[in-house]
C-alpha cells in the first residue's frame, strides 16, 4: 500500500515537472529601441575569408515577453498569461544582427575598426512567409541599418505580419555588395528539424 | 581606414586621438608593444579570435547544408563571438582610447 502510494507520488512529480518543463520554453531575449526580441534563427554567412555571425530576432514591443510555447498532440500552441495566442502582431521588427570576423584568422592580427564595412554597407532584404511548404513573398515597409565603428551591425526590418500564424517561418533572402553575395535563412518560433 | 576614422572621430569631437600604427590598420600585435596594459589583453584577443573562428567554421558546415544549426553549437557560437567583440573593443580601447563608447551618429 505504501509502496504504491510512493509510486503515485514519483508519477504525480514527474508528471508535473514534465508539464512544467513543456511551458517553460524560452528563447534568447534581446533590449533594443523597438522593444525584447526573442531569437529565432542564426547562420554563418561567408565572403572570402570574412564569416558573418547573424542572429535573427523578433520583436514587437512588449508582444514576446511572457510568451509560452507547448507542444501538444495536436501541434505547437502560444499562450501568454493564460490566453491562448494564434497569430503575430501587425507590425512584426525583424532584427537581423551580423557579426563578422575573419574565418580563418592570422593568431596575431587585429581587426580594423571598419573591417568588413563595404561587404555589410547598403545590405538589402527580400523576405516570404512560410506555411508548410507555401511560400509568399512579402513587401518590406522599411529597413534601418544599425551600425557604429565595431564588428557587429543590426538591420531592422519592419514587416507586415497581420494574420500570420505564429506557427509561420520567415524566410530572409539577404544580398551583400551589391548582389554580389547572397544568402537564405528561415526564422521562427517553432522550427522543425533541419529547417533552414 | 584608420585615417578616417580619425577624421571623423575629431570631426565629432575627439579631439586627443593617441598615434597608431601606420602599416595601415594591417595592425599586428607586435606593432603594440609589450606593455603591461598590452600584453594580457592581446592573449584574450588571440584566444577569443581562435576560438569564435573555430566555432563559427563549425556552424559553417550546418549553413552551408542548408540544416538548422544544433542548440549547443549555437549557444557556444553565440557566446563565443560576444567574447571576441568585446575583447576586441577593449584592444581597441587601447588603440584608440574612447573609442567604445563613441558613436559618429550621436
Amino acid at each position: 500500500m505504501r509502496r504504491s502510494a510512493l509510486v503515485l507520488i514519483l508519477l504525480f512529480v514527474i508528471f508535473t515537472h514534465h508539464a512544467t518543463a513543456a511551458k517553460a520554453h524560452s528563447w534568447l531575449a534581446k533590449e533594443t529601441k523597438f522593444g525584447t526580441g526573442v531569437k529565432t534563427g542564426s547562420s554563418v554567412l561567408q565572403y572570402h575569408d570574412t564569416c558573418v555571425w547573424v542572429q535573427v530576432f523578433f520583436i514587437s514591443e512588449k508582444f514576446f515577453q511572457g510568451l509560452q510555447k507547448k507542444e501538444t498532440p495536436t501541434g505547437t500552441e502560444f499562450s501568454k498569461g493564460g490566453t491562448q495566442l494564434q497569430d503575430f502582431p501587425a507590425r512584426l521588427i525583424v532584427d537581423f544582427e551580423a557579426t563578422v570576423q575573419k574565418c580563418n584568422p592570422t593568431p596575431d592580427e587585429i581587426l580594423p575598426p571598419d573591417y568588413a564595412t563595404g561587404l555589410m554597407t547598403g545590405a538589402t532584404f527580400e523576405v516570404s512567409w512560410k506555411t508548410g511548404t507555401q511560400k509568399r513573398s512579402v513587401l518590406l515597409q522599411s529597413t534601418e541599418e544599425q551600425h557604429r565603428p565595431g564588428l557587429r551591425w543590426d538591420y531592422f526590418l519592419a514587416i507586415p505580419a497581420k494574420g500570420v500564424p505564429l506557427t509561420d517561418e520567415l524566410v530572409i533572402d539577404v544580398s551583400l555588395r551589391h548582389g554580389i553575395s547572397r544568402a537564405s535563412l528561415s526564422a521562427s518560433l517553432d522550427p522543425r528539424p533541419n529547417d533552414h | 581606414m584608420v585615417d578616417k576614422v580619425h577624421h571623423v572621430a575629431k570631426e565629432h569631437g575627439m579631439t586627443d586621438l593617441p598615434s597608431y600604427p601606420t602599416s595601415g590598420f594591417q595592425t599586428m600585435v607586435r606593432d603594440l608593444g609589450n606593455g603591461p596594459e598590452i600584453s594580457g589583453i592581446l592573449v584574450d584577443y588571440s584566444n577569443a579570435q581562435g576560438q569564435a573562428a573555430s566555432l563559427t567554421r563549425l556552424a559553417l558546415h550546418y549553413a552551408v547544408a542548408q540544416q538548422q544549426i544544433p542548440a549547443s553549437l549555437d549557444s557556444q557560437v553565440t557566446q563565443a563571438v560576444d567574447r571576441f567583440t568585446d575583447v576586441w573593443s577593449q584592444v581597441m580601447d587601447i588603440i584608440l582610447p574612447g573609442f567604445s563608447k563613441w558613436n559618429p551618429s550621436d
